[in-house]
């Protein structure tokens, strides 16, 4: 089959790959080079000690010294190169690299130098910056003939569990099901394994494990990151990602809307939000913020996430200097930076929300439907919160309301009417006229249905300056003194459709504002509130001349300067509602009568009050959503504005104007109409295919995520200080055939995991740890840590509880209490979102960790115990550590201990014990347990089952950890037994490696 | 140095060290493609020279203290109080937005009076008495300064030596450079409490104590009042010692039958990573369990110390951890940002930290500690000399100068360093960069801060920062 057909084409390679290699200046100096001498004699010709500069042939070889008589390399000729004298000195005052720098040259580093300079001193420019030539070849000869030459040779293909298992994770970040593994290992055909790979690469899962991928480097996060680090919403962007990998979006096309999707001409409202890519930046709000020090470092930020992500270049270092490294000066870097440096975006951001600009949007995965049932659903959450917040203040208010129903008397029987709830003032809105701000003659009105005949409604309102109130077009009241809000009995609402309208008016250009909130009563006491927000209509009736109806705009929601809290007219306050609020049994309390009781408690208890305010924030900050089912999320648009150096990076240091543009060591950045350049430009210029960089990075990435480590293996960095491609031929073969495939990145991926050396088997021997102990050779298939959330989502679909719905509002699982709110600015007055953790319930535990709330200054701790970054800034490559923190999560943390308790249940389903382990088995690690493993397990169950035989209630206790609900049976020491060694399975080395 | 050499060197120590049985194979090559190694036995060439600390208690006072009101002595300011400070002593000073607005800036005088106190004379207020009992044992650097004016930046940038998120801690790089002393617990552990002062204070990050690019296994680990003292550290219920151990067991066999199969040498690294949590399990809430303190301890520290959670309480941990040999210990005092409120909350934060600062130091001195243990005191920058809002109402932040204390190992005792102007608002004498401080404590720990780098993004990433930063020879004994 395959295998044979490969060793003919292996032995008919034509092209010369083994042969000895010869010392070449990219492969063997400039690493010598760029480590130890290029910080004083390098690209940056400001630093040049002694004016030598060793970065180029030419400066080099010139001419040294006040005669001009020594030169630092004489090509054919180390002893007449000044420069082998100097590595060679004895003396420390002429040795090379000073003592004092830190660096020094080993023995071999010299003689490799001194070989180079006898061969004649050849230069090349650095590899990444030329354009890929490369031979033609498969991925496995390029691979076995490194092998070759290395005396190593590949390893067998791995068996088909091995396979399935390590495809499955790879492509979707999950372990294969069951019945996956069976259909795989069952079907005889030699094209069942290219089925499969395309099976899994069209799948949602592989569209969220590409989109994890891609996050890291986005900096993707659901809030602000500096300072007081509230929410944003940029799940749509998140959304528009995993769209994008779900149709297969051409990479260049992905890459182009995402820098410029806004300037393409007539862009699309998918294609603004594509933009959200360079929004994700951080921003702050601190107060005393110097808002353009900050404008500059979010446009900075831009600069270093494109640059790192698309090019694989640091070009952070030339913000103040020009670049030691590599050839960018601080002029090319100013260039660069004017291409984002040219939009609206403030620097002063916004507070509990997405600042400017930003565009409403639909989700192109979730629909409207179901981000309202879910922005629904966790709006019910929060208002459960309420009636049962965290034990500490459940146990604060019971105290306190046994003490308040004692001192309160009991109501006379006729008051009901009085017993209207509050108004809602917190949540309603100043509303302006949105046409004419300054309108002084204003109509508001709002359409809202009730489906029955209402008890009773009450009206409370004030206008700046004066109003009326109609209700089905019928007068009901009217306020003159706005200082004084007036709350008014309301008749003529009907059943069906009805509409309030006000008509405001105020002193010649003075604005008329409003704001008002109705309060009905239906059946049952069920109130119902209305509230002016931006969802009434205005329009400007000045002189008779209607406009035509708008959109009201919030000005600024009630208690804010300048109005402030206006008193209402004291009622006399009745007790009777908190009375029988109080007298009711908890678990029949209506919701307002918690209402009721939560706000008389908040004005007693400062732990409440602040807690209440959170949620009304958090209420707050998803209520249109709930609406619209859509969201806002923050894009780019373009702004002229000039450009200048920064003069060692500081914000007010201006130095001279530039223009935008690319650097000179690449191809020509070319605009269009000798007009300026723009994003478009830039984005164009990525994406070129005679770009020598974007292709490359971008397959490399994608090496890198199946193989755990790049070609490069410094993902982030192809400059000069970057590794040295491990098979710089193949990386150039996959980058040109990747452009010719029009880059389609479902075929790169195909291609990689197509071939031989993906299929291999992990097994070390002690030659290849010999000869090649890093593997980078791959004479077998590498093994290592899933990503963090792969961890999860596996633990959670061994389980059986993953909830694989896709896309939409961010969520919030099990975290252990307190880790925003012991370091955020929670209980400060005026309130942030995103200050405290307000855990979610039900399926939303078992989402994928993909959708787990992203807060920067406390990223979810099971993410970032195993290895995640915390998305302050752009990341493209994590480091794996093994640590004991990530074995107690794996034992402790309620996730993976309902987790295992879900999957006990499972394995106890089955007939015998052995099967039930078997399946364990499978589903944990994908495949069968040999005898050993059996007889441990069993072993074990039997030892676990008498333990908890005895011990009754620690064995209830272990199995009702997590919301899911168990069912708890006769024999509950099988269910601790079972969920022991389902959590046993969980922490087995094989669960979290892919090999 | 090449940090995949580092890891096997790291192993080869680690192993040497743990006696794990291996085999052969594994134990000439313990690597692994795409890993850092995980073991946490430091960088082999370093200490670089005999250090005097051998760790260090950072009790870091969150919000700005006002040096001015605590220990910045100018024999002239009361004098000056209620003038309007000259336009020469500000200098072009870029003020933060909240007080560039005010037409005038009327000089404020310390809202306490200030006394020498000590063998040594150093000047210190009468809101710190206990601090004041300890002078003779201290360096107080009345020079400090900081490029940042506001609270993100300046609190970013003395812990991980950048304004811009993405570097590691200075506990990060310490844990990284030198690794572990104690088989049972984290190398590098946060302790946070809010003051008393101005709450909620201004919020703190998991950066300050991330690992930035450095593998994560060396950010700071919080340890939190509370049953749980670190994160997922207790068993569930229904599990007990026994059957952990039971299923520990089991767990490495099975993981042994893997190793046996594939040979990767990750996976005796995880084994002994289990082993490690199980030995944590015990070790850390022996460090939280205060029953075997005696009476003294809290007459020493204050009766704030039995309430968990309290600067008190986390000042008593910290000694306890240190007694474990914990390599950093970082506490984080949250309310010192007193830009109204000024009196009261100031002296509510001195009473949270005054008595147990002082305690710990003298309680590290009778145990022995302090000769190698480096104890450092202070904030992110000082405050203005200038009133914000009414006289004496607050003050805004002030980078240009500041104020910190450090004891310990071969910190000079009773010593000032450092000096400022007649309204304490310019360095005059001695200044000491936040990355000079940085580098100190570095030195202390057998550093040379220009030496110790990491590769990342093709530069030698330090966490000095790239412009030249010193020790400060000065205060070192």
């Amino acid at each position: 089959m395959m295998t044979s057909r490969l060793t003919i084409l292996l032995v008919a390679i034509s092209f010369d790959l083994s042969k000895a290699e010869e010392i070449k200046f990219n492969r063997n100096i400039r690493p010598i080079l760029s480590d130890n001498c290029f910080s004083c004699h390098g690209p940056n010709s400001k630093d040049a000690k002694g004016g030598l500069q060793l970065h180029s042939k030419s400066t080099a070889t010139a001419p040294l010294g006040k005669t001009k008589n020594r030169r630092a390399i004489a090509p054919g000729n180390k002893e007449a190169s000044e420069m082998w004298t100097r590595i060679n000195a004895l003396d420390p005052e002429d040795r090379m690299p000073p003592i004092k720098s830190n660096h020094a040259l080993s023995k071999n580093q010299i003689k490799v130098i001194g070989q180079w300079i006898d061969e004649g001193a050849k230069y090349q420019e650095h590899w990444s910056f030329q354009s890929p030539d490369p031979p033609v070849g498969t991925i496995d000869q390029f691979i076995r003939a490194e092998l070759k030459r290395n005396g190593l040779n590949p390893s067998k293909i791995a068996n088909k569990t091995t396979l399935i298992r390590r495809l499955t994770q790879d492509l979707t970040g999950l372990p294969p099901s069951l019945e996956e593994i069976k259909n795989f290992t069952s079907d005889t055909e030699s094209t069942t394994y290219e089925k499969e790979v395309d099976r899994l690469l069209s799948t949602r899962a592989a569209a969220e494990r590409l989109t994890v991928n891609w996050m890291d480097g986005a900096r993707y996060a659901d809030t602000n990151g500096y300072s007081i680090d509230d929410h944003r919403d940029m799940w749509i962007w998140r959304d528009w990602v995993i769209h994008a990998f779900l149709e297969n979006m051409p990479f260049n096309q992905f890459t182009l809307e995402q820098i410029a999707g806004d300037l393409i001409p007539k862009a699309t409202e998918q294609q603004k939000v594509a933009t959200g890519f360079l929004r994700n930046s951080m921003n702050t709000h601190e107060g005393g913020t110097i808002a353009e020090e900050y404008r500059v470092t979010y446009t900075a930020d831009k600069v270093d996430t494109v640059s790192t992500v698309f090019m694989g270049l640091t070009m952070k270092c030339a913000q103040c200097h020009d670049h030691k490294y590599d050839p960018i000066t601080q002029e090319e870097y100013y260039k660069f930076f004017a291409f984002f440096n040219t939009s609206s975006e403030p620097g002063n951001g916004s507070t509990n929300s997405n600042t400017a600009p930003i565009i409403e949007a639909n989700s192109l995965i979730c629909s409207p439907e179901r981000v309202k049932r879910d922005a629904g659903f966790r709006l019910t959450e929060l208002e459960n919160m309420r009636i049962r917040p965290e034990p500490r203040m459940v146990t604060m208010r019971d105290a306190w309301e046994k003490k308040t129903l004692k001192n309160l008397t009991p109501p006379k029987l006729d008051e009901k009417s009085k017993n209207m709830p509050t108004f809602p003032e917190n949540t309603a809105h100043w509303i302006w006229n949105a046409l004419n701000q300054m309108s002084e003659n204003v109509e508001f009105k709002k359409e809202f249905k009730l489906k029955e005949l209402p008890e009773e409604a009450q009206v409370w309102f004030t206008c700046d300056n004066e109003c009326s109130v109609k209700i089905n077009n019928t007068l009901v009241g009217s306020n003159s003194d706005w200082t004084k809000p007036k709350k008014i009995q309301i008749t003529g609402l009907i059943k069906g459709s009805n509409v309030i309208s006000v008509n405001a008016m105020n002193e010649k250009n003075s604005p008329a504002g409003l704001i008002l909130s109705v309060a009905i009563r239906l059946s049952k006491d069920k109130v119902i509130h209305l509230v002016t927000d931006s969802t009434w209509d205005t329009r400007e009736t000045k002189n008779n001349n209607k406009q035509d109806w708008s959109k009201a705009v919030e000005i600024a929601k009630y208690g804010d300067n300048p109005w402030g809290n206006l008193e209402t007219k004291k009622e006399k306050k009745s007790n009777n509602s908190l009375f029988l609020a109080l007298k009711a049994d908890a678990q029949e309390r209506s919701k307002d009568q918690w209402k009721t009781i939560n706000d008389a408690f908040a004005t007693e208890s400062g732990p409440f009050k602040i807690y209440q305010n959170q949620l009304n924030l958090e209420e707050k900050a998803i209520r249109k959503s709930a609406d619209t089912g859509r969201s806002t999320v923050m894009v780019m648009n373009y702004k002229p504005r000039k450009t200048h150096i920064l003069i060692r990076g500081a914000y007010d240091q201006h130095g001279k104007e530039v223009q935008s543009g690319g650097p000179a060591t690449l191809p020509p950045l070319n605009g269009q109409n000798n007009s300026a350049k723009t994003r478009l430009d830039l984005a164009k210029w990525l994406i070129n295919p005679s770009h020598p960089l974007t292709a490359r990075v971008i397959v490399n990435r994608y090496w890198q995520m199946i193989f755990g480590t790049g070609l490069v293996k410094t993902s982030e960095d192809f400059g000069t200080q970057g590794e040295y491609p491990s098979h710089p031929k193949l990386l150039d073969r996959l980058a040109n055939d990747f452009i010719k495939n029009g880059w389609n990145l479902r075929k790169l991926i195909k291609r990689i995991v197509m071939s031989e050396t993906y299929r291999q088997e992990s097994v070390i021997t002690p030659k290849m740890m010999e000869k090649d102990p890093y593997n980078k050779l791959l004479a077998r298939a590498p093994r290592f840590r899933l990503d963090a959330e792969f961890v999860r989502d596996s633990a959670l679909a061994a389980g059986g509880l993953l909830n694989r719905e896709i896309g939409g509002p961010s969520v919030y699982p099990y975290q252990p209490d307190g880790l925003w709110s012991e370091i955020s600015h929670y209980g400060y007055p005026a309130g942030f979102t995103s200050q405290k953790y307000l855990p979610g319930t039900g399926r939303s535990n078992y989402r994928r960790s993909m959708y787990t709330v992203w807060k920067r200054t406390s990223p979810p701790p099971t993410m970032v115990i195993f290895d995640a970054p915390n998305r302050e800034i752009c990341n493209v490559r994590r480091l794996q550590t093994n640590t004991p923190l990530q074995a107690l999560v794996l034992q402790n943390d309620p996730q993976y201990l309902e987790a295992a308790r879900s999957l006990g249940g499972i394995m106890a389903s089955t007939k015998t014990m052995a099967k039930g382990i078997e399946i364990g088995f499978l589903r944990v690690i994908g495949r069968k347990p040999n005898s050993i493993e059996l007889r441990i397990l069993i072993s074990s169950f039997n030892e676990y089952r008498d333990s908890y035989f005895n011990r009754q209630n620690d064995a209830k206790s272990l199995i009702q950890i997590g919301e899911s609900k168990s069912k708890i049976k006769d024999k509950i020491e099988e269910q601790a037994a079972w969920t022991l060694i389902a959590s046993t399975l969980l922490n087995m080395d094989e669960f979290v490696t892919r090999q | 140095m090449n940090q995949d050499s580092t890891a096997i060197l790291n192993r080869k120590a680690f192993l040497g060290q743990s006696g794990i049985a291996l085999g052969s194979l594994a134990v000439n090559s313990l690597l692994k493609n795409n890993s850092l190694g995980t073991t946490n036995t430091g960088i082999s060439d370093l200490p670089h020279f005999s250090p005097k600390a051998k760790r260090v208690i950072y009790l870091f006072q969150s919000g700005g203290p006002s040096h001015i009101d605590l220990f910045d002595h100018s024999t002239k300011f009361s004098k000056l109080h209620g003038t309007e400070l000259p336009a020469s002593v500000r200098g072009g000073q870029r003020l933060t937005g909240m007080t560039s607005g005010l037409k005038k800036l009327v000089v404020c005088g310390p809202v306490s009076p200030m006394k020498r106190r000590g063998k040594c004379g150093t000047w210190m207020s009468n809101m710190v008495p206990y601090t004041g009992n300890i002078a003779d044992k201290i360096t107080v650097i009345n020079s400090m300064r900081t490029e940042a004016i506001n609270h993100d930046p300046g609190i970013t940038l003395i812990n991980t030596g950048s304004q811009i998120p993405g570097r590691p801690s200075v506990g990060s790089w310490a844990n990284y450079g030198l690794g572990s002393s104690n088989a049972n617990m984290p190398a590098y552990i946060v302790l946070i409490s809010q003051g008393n002062g101005k709450n909620p204070g201004q919020p703190i990050f998991s950066r300050l104590w991330g690992s930035g690019f450095l593998p994560s296994q060396h950010q700071g680990v919080l340890m939190r009042s509370g049953k749980n003292p670190l994160l997922y550290l207790n068993d569930p219920p229904g599990i007990d010692r026994s059957i952990r151990r039971k299923m520990l067991d089991d767990l490495a066999s099975l993981n042994k039958g893997t190793y046996s199969r594939f040979s990767d040498p990750e996976i005796e690294t995880r084994i002994a990573q289990y082993e490690m949590a199980f030995r944590m399990q015990t070790a850390a809430p022996k460090i939280v369990d205060l029953s075997d303190e005696p009476e003294s301890t809290f007459k020493l520290y204050g009766e704030k110390t039995r309430t968990p959670g309290t600067y008190a309480y986390n000042c008593l941990l910290a000694r306890r951890l240190a007694e474990q040999d914990v390599r950093f210990i970082q506490l984080f005092h949250r309310g010192w940002d007193q830009h109204g409120s000024l009196i009261p909350h100031l002296r509510a934060q001195c009473n949270d930290t005054d008595q147990p600062s002082a305690a710990l130091v003298q309680d590290l001195d009778q145990r022995g500690l302090l000769d190698d243990t480096l104890v450092i005191w202070g904030g992110e920058f000082g405050r203005t000399a200038y009133s914000q809002g009414a006289l004496k109402n607050g003050r805004d932040h002030h980078g240009r100068c500041f104020s910190i204390w450090m004891a310990g190992a071969g910190i000079k005792q009773g010593h000032v360093h450092g000096m400022t102007d007649d309204y304490c608002y310019n360095v005059l004498k001695d200044p000491v960069h936040t990355n000079d401080m940085n580098a100190t404590i570095l030195h202390s720990l057998g550093i040379n801060h220009e030496k110790f780098t990491f590769k990342f993004q093709g530069l030698n990433a330090r966490l000095t920062g790239v412009e030249k930063s010193h020790v400060v020879h000065d205060i070192l004994s």
